[in-house]
């Protein structure tokens, strides 16, 4: 046996625990090793100081304390609880929360609506708009495409005077 | 409401006067069906032990008096919580470690030593005497705050197993019970704690045997 397996089997040891195999050869470590036995007894002589020791008791008025704060959960639930109870079985805040919603609900509701409405009233009016506009303007490209563009160059071309711009190389 | 609490204080001051000779298990099922003498009984049996495992785990007198107030309410509140399958002692345990160790995460936050709180206040070892001599009484107050400054220095999962088995004396199955450990763990961690303490106790002989003499 080594010191570990000693130091391991100490509260087995004193609290009769041990196996008796184990035992014997426990007892003959610290026969033969004065700083076993004295660990031992040292150990045995704290557990029982421990359990001697002086036990500190409560305050007197322990009880008094006790049922003044069970009283006051018990009164702070009751609050809670009367004033969480206030319009099927929704307290004032969630009451509230809720009412907002609905509000905010019903003006989105309504707000959607008008908007749609609107659209498509806008729709209408464009729609009729555009296919006139639509017609005019392709009545306008078909005009511009009949104009021969040989004229055109030609006109562009009596604007322009090359005389004074106009070298003669001598021969 | 003030009905409540004058019955409640009538109870109280009633099962002082009766003897319970129910068992733990038996007063919290009577408790849980109404009866809340049950209760104060309960109180009775478990305040003092759960101050002291209390106290010596965190080491301060009146948080430990305010954490077993607190299990005290917790007992009351959650009566229901509680099913026969278990030990009742192994439940009120539980609930005053877990308490504890609320406590003790909130103080390593604030950065709090124990120790040196209890050697500013002095209060730490306010115990209540029931020693004749008054130089008896000395010695086993310096005892008991040798021991209480020792287990202090000892880690945590070592501190709840030395005070529940060598101060509050459950069994090694009770133990693994409170700390949801297993029971070679927890025979291993008192083992260790023993050692621990010697280290810090191995006087303590010494002075005993000065003082008888």
């Amino acid at each position: 046996m080594n010191r570990y397996q000693f130091e391991d089997l100490i509260s087995d040891y004193i609290e009769n625990k041990i196996k008796s195999k184990d035992r014997i050869e426990f007892e003959n470590y610290f026969a033969n090793n004065i700083k076993a036995k004295k660990l031992l007894d040292s150990v045995q002589n704290n557990i029982e100081e421990m359990d001697n020791a002086y036990e500190i008791q409560v305050g007197k008025d322990f009880n008094k304390k006790l049922l003044e704060k069970i009283k006051n959960q018990s009164q702070k639930r009751k609050k809670l609880h009367s004033s969480s109870v206030f319009l099927f079985g929704f307290n004032l805040s969630q009451l509230s929360i809720m009412v907002g919603l609905i509000i905010l609900f019903i003006f989105a509701t309504v707000g959607l609506n008008n908007e749609y409405k609107i659209n498509n009233f806008e729709d209408n009016i464009y729609s009729d708009e555009g296919t006139q506009n639509t017609t005019d303007e392709i009545a306008q490209n078909y005009q511009s495409q009949k104009v021969d563009t040989t004229t055109i160059n030609q006109q562009n071309n009596k604007d322009v005077d090359f005389s004074k711009s106009m070298k003669f190389v001598n021969d | 409401m003030k009905q409540t609490s004058y019955n409640s204080y009538q109870m109280l001051q009633d099962s002082k006067n009766n003897n319970f000779s129910y068992k733990d298990e038996e007063l919290i099922l009577q408790f849980q069906q109404g009866n809340e003498n049950a209760f104060v009984e309960l109180v009775d049996r478990y305040k003092n032990k759960l101050i002291n495992f209390t106290f010596n785990y965190l080491g301060d007198r009146d948080l430990a008096e305010d954490i077993v107030q607190e299990t005290m309410l917790k007992l009351y509140e959650k009566r229901h919580y509680y099913k026969p399958i278990a030990k009742f002692s192994t439940w009120i345990y539980t609930i005053a470690r877990n308490q504890a160790n609320t406590e003790l995460r909130k103080r390593k936050r604030r950065n709090i030593s124990f120790l040196s709180q209890m050697t500013k206040n002095g209060k730490d070892f306010d115990l209540d005497s029931k020693a004749p001599d008054l130089i008896d009484e000395f010695h086993n107050t310096y005892l008991a705050q040798r021991i209480n400054k020792a287990i202090q220095l000892l880690p945590e999962h070592f501190r709840e197993v030395i005070v529940l088995r060598d101060i509050q004396g459950l069994s090694y199955e009770d133990i693994g019970s409170v700390m949801d450990a297993p029971l070679g763990t927890i025979k291993s961690r008192i083992n260790r704690a023993r050692i621990q303490l010697q280290a810090e106790l191995h006087d303590l002989k010494k002075y005993r045997s000065k003082i008888s003499k």
